[in-house]
């Protein structure tokens, strides 16, 4: 049987708030304004949304959503509980969902308010299975925390250091990953980091929080929505033209998805099964990729998702990303926004939305040329992973 | 068994699926679970073994000495408790095939952690029956008070 959503449905709206450190509102009143925001721009009334699925957040509920878009009939929701692959994965449930006609336009939100949650990931202030939303609370809380491992950032050290210890990869290529992201940021109007210069000077002088990882290796706190609206084909059609195809998608779990250190080989990855299944839905290969928005909670894992999903070998990848390849005007830019590193912590769906407005052209100084075929990715909880294919 | 607020080991839980293993740990012993349907080790704990569904298990001794597969080492702390231990290192100890144990660094310089280096287990680093577990490398020279 061959499985396929290709082109059965389009992303016909996106919308993201304002990313901000500090905000008075709450993310449920920030995911519903993007997601009013998200049908405006595909040029819908909200209240003829007939199917939501929600990535990541338990709020807001179906009930929110129906009360603060006026939704007449809701015809299909879900929920997606994948850390940062959510949004991806979302993406391509709400595809499925109107393959199988279950609804034709489906709402994806997500937001957060990593900034003014009341422990940031980065402070000394965690407590036991504080993290939040994160599986295997059992493991944490009786192997890992009473150890001293608390905080995400610890957790991608243990893959960070084995990666470094079996492959002998580059370590240069994180500093690559982010200096090139911050350059791309310096184009985005939107990108929290938008005006802040990160020479190489400073990447190599920041500290060093957990090894391997100097402080502009880590992702940035911010607080913040976005959403994007995905509808049939019949739908697009009759929109704005600027909707954008879904060319094949697909999640992955790795072996032992709540633990890293007794993982059989903590290099596996969910993107490692994902990616050829969505190759393969897309009918597209590497080479033919036009730019790519790659989940960037750590630079590393930029390297590692590229490595995994058949770019270059494993630990190959900081020659890959070597040269200005992965830069604007490069073979195959990443992250052409910024991304969670120097744009905003929009848990990934701000990639998802660069990647829409790549493909409708409108990019402004940061678009890529002749940009027809596009590859997100999400990466979420242990490893979890997730990954679309765009096209236009 | 000690609350979190008497243990010196901080954070530490109760946690009923993890009671062999805390047993274990004040014994000076490492305890893993073996399922009794089909014999498959399981670590760590879950309520039913992966292999066979079965879901009881009994408590099964594994050595106390092994080889680093990765760890990390901390130069901010995430919680109060570890305010005064940087930079301290956490290692994650395989003891037999794909069997692997994750305690804190209990030896000397942390920052020449590696994966690959040989760990045994040290049982009362924080206190007679403590009940946690740390690792110091074996070719490191052994405490004065152990």
């Amino acid at each position: 049987m061959v499985a396929t959503l290709t082109d059965k449905a389009y992303i016909a709206g996106v919308a993201e708030t304002e990313y901000v450190r500090g905000t008075p509102k709450s993310e449920r009143q920030l995911i519903l304004e993007a997601s009013a925001a998200a049908c405006r721009d595909a040029g819908i009334d909200p209240s003829t949304v007939d199917g939501i699925v929600m990535a990541w957040k338990d709020v807001p509920t179906n009930e929110d959503f129906i009360a603060a878009l006026g939704i007449k009939d809701l015809r299909f929701h879900s929920h997606v509980h994948i850390g940062g692959a959510s949004p991806v994965a979302a993406v391509v449930q709400a595809a499925a969902a109107i393959a199988a006609s279950l609804a034709t336009r489906v709402l994806v939100p997500t937001g957060h308010n990593w900034f003014s949650r009341p422990v940031r990931l980065s402070s000394m202030e965690q407590t036991p299975g504080g993290v939040g939303n994160v599986p295997g609370a059992e493991i944490r809380n009786n192997l890992e925390n009473p150890a001293g491992l608390l905080a995400a950032m610890q957790w991608y050290s243990l893959h960070a250091n084995r990666w470094f210890h079996e492959t002998k990869a580059d370590p240069a290529g994180m500093e690559t990953v982010a200096l090139t992201t911050r350059r791309h940021a310096h184009l985005n109007s939107k990108a929290y980091m938008r005006d802040r210069e990160l020479t190489s000077d400073q990447y190599r002088a920041s500290p060093v929080l957990v090894k391997p990882f100097h402080l502009f290796d880590i992702c940035l706190e911010t607080d913040g929505a976005a959403a994007v609206l995905v509808v049939s084909e019949e739908e697009a059609r009759h929109m704005n033209g600027r909707a954008v195809a879904i060319a094949g998608g697909a999640e992955g779990h790795a072996e032992c998805p709540d633990d890293l250190s007794t993982r059989p080989n903590i290099l596996d990855m969910g993107i490692t099964k994902a990616a050829s299944r969505a190759f393969d839905m897309a009918g597209v290969r590497h080479d033919d990729i036009d730019f790519a928005e790659i989940y960037d909670c750590f630079t590393f894992i930029v390297l590692r998702q590229l490595e995994e999903m058949g770019f270059c070998d494993r630990g190959e990848a900081s020659d890959f990303v070597s040269g200005g390849r992965i830069a604007l005007g490069g073979d195959m830019p990443v992250n052409t926004h910024g991304g969670l590193l120097s744009q905003a912590h929009g848990i990934g769906m701000n990639h998802v939305i660069e990647a829409v407005i790549q493909l409708r052209g409108e990019a402004g100084p940061a678009q890529v040329e002749d940009a027809h075929i596009g590859l997100v990715t999400g990466y979420g909880d242990f490893s979890d992973g997730s990954v679309v294919i765009l096209h236009n | 068994m000690t609350t979190a607020n008497l243990s010196p080991v901080p954070l530490m839980p109760d946690s009923p699926l993890y009671a062999d293993y805390f047993k274990g740990l004040r014994d000076g012993r490492l305890v893993a679970e073996i399922c009794t349907g089909c014999g498959q080790l399981q670590w760590p704990p879950r309520e039913l073994c992966g292999h066979c569904q079965s879901s009881t298990f009994e408590p099964v001794d594994v050595p106390t000495e092994g080889v680093v597969y990765t760890y990390s080492v901390m130069y901010r702390a995430f919680h109060r408790a570890f305010a005064d231990k940087l930079p301290y290192g956490v290692v994650v100890v395989e003891v037999a095939d794909g069997v692997r144990f994750i305690g804190r660094y209990a030896g000397p310089d942390p920052e020449s952690l590696e994966c690959g280096q040989r760990m045994e287990a040290v049982f009362d680093d924080l206190g007679p029956e403590s009940g946690s577990v740390a690792w110091r490398r074996v070719e490191d020279p052994a405490p004065a008070s152990r």
